[in-house]
């Protein structure tokens, strides 16, 4: 399950127009959901609210054997109509959306013109920048999270990450990331305290005519690569990545490639995500070392549970339907045209759908170099978001390795 | 007085296999470096042929079933011991799991995970450090060291070749031996003890059926014999005088028999007292030691003194320190 900031994030890159899914840390996502998830440990509970357009606040209580500790998180973003038409509280929110799964590959767009970011009063502009900050304060460890993300410009973005910890050598770290997002290609400039990490990313769509709006063709071959170099710790690392994806059921089943390698440490992976039908993923991924020649091989899968929705839960969809849009046309009026008319594509998609209503999902991973099944549950109960998982140690004798419940609620 | 040992003293055969056991599981308890990626085991382990020296400091408490004594520990013998595990090679592998997640960049495929397997010898120990021993027929031996034992070490392993990681193997390992000698050798002799004491193991269980049966468990005797089997036995005079020790300490007699290059601790203030006479009154330190013992006696009031210590210098300094502690006087160490 996405926490509260992961999901505030997405809203806040889906209002802006940000692709972040044209970032070359993000080439492996979908086998990466349906492979790496986390499972939660202990009992959590998170009750989110956003108490304002523009502000939301977060508070979480961890219960682990016994140790309770908890956090407190506030968001503020600007401008403040940013964070107003997205379905943030548990009640409504696509479970797509904030349950980790397999993700269709975004496809990359144009830029937005700059010049419709601009608004002018009496000859002066007067639009902010886009801005969302971030603070979470973990009790009683007393570590500090703080974020700071604008965009300059429709294609450039400054992301600032800090932790605060005394625990931490020189009291806490401090992040830089200097992004540019084209479209046709994504980079990204890193610079961490810790270490005095520099890194350099990159990710470049082939076949892509950033000339036309709507993108031609449903598939999409891409290449990245990413560099490190630690000034401190004189640590280096590179490593190269493809990813083909196709995103439309009408070429051929949804799936994404990725190959990655890693040069200086001969590591070779590939996995393949296929989303073979509307309820069902497969995810395989295989990694091999040509200096060891220590390979690995992880399964996983996930099961959607979709119900037909009742008739009257249909009609109350379709009540709220209109006036969703008019939210969802609001802060688009300053967008162009093309896009207006890309979400009443994506509503009249949605009400298509709407016959089936996603209840819950199953996931589950093996892997050849643990003898242990994850499996995670996650769905709505109510207005709550749940999410059960364990971890199984097949051998005998061993059991339930580790297990845990997290509950998650926002208005 | 100094200890004579029979070295090596391992006379089960099981001796080494155990100790194995109980080092790996020393050495696998807690969280290990992210560099260490495998637990780690002990391959090899001889406890050499040269004994350690002990010198007795202090005996601070000796009955029937309980010993309490500080002791000086020196080693510096050829007993060697390998350990095999696996390391991460990818710094960056290492720098994403020591960075916090939040402020971490994700990496997709640069901190790939490569383990290469490591070989490591620990030669050339050598050891100087004060050791607190307490024993009690019950709770079974309890060592402590006051200070870092460590002097120095040879560390060969597999990467000897490359002199960048060797030094890094080379302080990581002094860091975590220190560490060990710290928290988990103390826990190990404990829990190796366990085996010696009546409420222990079924090994010595039989030896104490034989002798004399006591009438009850916590009055049974505890001898030598049992604490350290090959230990040569004490002489019949030694033993005599250790048990008037003993006894002078359990009656009101007033004769407490005469160890020689002993000091009772009721007696080391004496002992100092003596010993300042005799010196200069110059030096710093013997006036404030001497000004504090006087304090406590209560012989003269507290007054304000001016040192002016520009007038003497270093060297001066230093040579009356090192004549506080001549070479045959034992070292009193308070605990």
């Amino acid at each position: 399950m996405h926490s509260y900031l992961e999901h505030i994030l997405e809203s806040f890159y889906a209002a802006t127009n940000w692709n972040a899914e044209n970032q070359y840390s993000n080439l492996t996502a979908s086998s990466r959901e349906l492979l790496d998830f986390s499972l939660p440990t202990g009992f959590i509970l998170n009750v989110s609210a956003l108490s304002s357009p523009a502000s939301a606040s977060s508070y979480s209580v961890k219960n682990l054997s016994g140790i309770v500790d908890g956090a407190i998180s506030y968001f503020y973003c600007a401008p403040n109509n940013l964070l107003s038409s997205s379905r943030l509280s548990t009640d409504d929110v696509e479970l797509t959306k904030v349950l980790c799964g397999y993700r269709p590959v975004k496809l990359p767009e144009a830029p937005e013109d700059p010049k419709y970011r601009e608004i002018w009063l009496g000859g002066k502009r007067i639009d902010i920048k886009n801005t969302l900050l971030y603070g979470k304060l973990y009790l009683p460890n007393n570590i500090l999270e703080a974020m700071y993300i604008r965009q300059l410009s429709p294609t450039d973005q400054i992301v600032i990450s800090a932790v605060s910890d005394s625990r931490l050598r020189n009291g806490g770290t401090m992040m830089t990331q200097i992004q540019k997002n084209a479209g046709k290609w994504c980079s990204e400039f890193i610079y961490s305290t810790d270490e005095a990490l520099l890194g350099l990313r990159g990710l470049y769509n082939f076949g892509f005519d950033s000339k036309l709006s709507e993108s031609s063709s449903q598939s999409l071959l891409s290449a990245g690569g990413e560099i490190y170099y630690g000034v401190f710790n004189k640590a280096a690392g590179v490593s190269t990545g493809l990813r083909y994806a196709t995103s439309s059921a009408y070429v051929s089943t949804p799936m994404t490639m990725t190959v990655t390698l890693n040069p200086i440490m001969g590591q070779l992976s590939a996995t393949y995500a296929v989303k073979s039908t509307t309820n069902t993923t497969f995810a395989s991924r295989l990694d091999f070392n040509a200096f060891s020649y220590e390979s690995d091989l992880t399964l996983g899968c996930e099961l959607w549970k979709r119900s037909p929705s009742n008739p009257t839960a249909v009609s109350e969809d379709l009540l709220k339907q209109p006036l969703q849009s008019e939210e969802s046309l609001l802060p688009s009026e300053a967008v162009e045209k093309g896009q207006s008319e890309r979400s009443t594509i994506e509503k009249d998609s949605r009400e298509d759908t709407k016959t089936f209503v996603d209840e819950a999902v199953w996931k589950a991973r093996v892997s050849t170099s643990s003898p242990t099944i994850k499996l995670l549950w996650e769905g709505r109960v109510k207005a709550f978001l749940f999410s059960l998982g364990a971890e199984i140690d097949v051998r005998p004798g061993q059991g339930v390795k580790t297990f845990g419940l997290e509950l998650q609620y926002a208005s | 007085m100094s200890f004579q040992f029979s070295w090596p003293f391992a006379t089960e055969d099981n001796f080494y296999p155990k100790a194995k056991a109980l080092l790996t599981e020393a050495l696998n308890k807690g969280t290990k470096p992210p560099i260490i990626v495998d637990t780690i085991h002990v391959k090899d382990l001889n406890l050499g042929t040269k004994a350690p020296e002990l010198e007795i400091l202090e005996i601070g408490d000796l009955a029937d079933d309980r010993f309490r004594g500080v002791f000086k520990l020196t080693y510096n013998g050829d007993a060697f011991m390998s350990l095999q595990t696996l390391v991460e090679a990818n710094p960056l592998n290492i720098y994403s799991h020591l960075t916090p997640s939040f402020t971490s960049p994700k990496f997709l495929a640069a901190n790939a995970s490569v383990k290469i397997p490591l070989t490591i010898t620990l030669s050339e120990i050598t050891l100087s450090g004060i050791v607190i021993l307490v024993f009690s027929k019950a709770k079974g031996a309890t060592l402590v060291f006051r200070n870092d034992p460590l002097e120095s070490i040879k560390i060969s392993s597999t990467f000897d070749s490359i002199p960048a990681i060797a030094r890094l193997i080379q302080s990581q390992i002094e860091n975590q031996l220190r560490l060990l000698f710290r928290e988990d050798l103390p826990a190990i002799i404990h829990k190796l003890s366990q085996r010696w004491t009546p409420n222990g193991s079924t090994h010595f269980s039989t030896t104490e059926k034989e002798s004399a049966a006591p009438t009850s468990p916590r009055m049974k005797p505890v001898t030598l014999a049992e604490v350290n089997p090959d230990l040569p036995s004490l002489s019949p005079t030694n033993m005599v005088k250790l048990s008037l020790l003993s006894s002078s300490q359990q009656t009101l007699s007033l004769v407490t028999p005469v160890i020689p290059d002993a000091v009772y601790r009721s007696m080391i203030e004496r002992h100092q007292e003596r010993d300042d006479e005799s010196k200069d009154d110059d030096d710093l330190s013997s006036i404030i030691l001497r000004s504090r013992r006087n304090i406590k006696n209560g012989k003269v009031r507290p007054h304000r003194k001016v040192f002016d210590l520009r007038k003497k210098s270093h060297s001066s300094y230093d040579s009356s320190l090192a004549g506080t502690n001549p070479g045959p006087q034992p070292q009193a160490v308070k605990n």
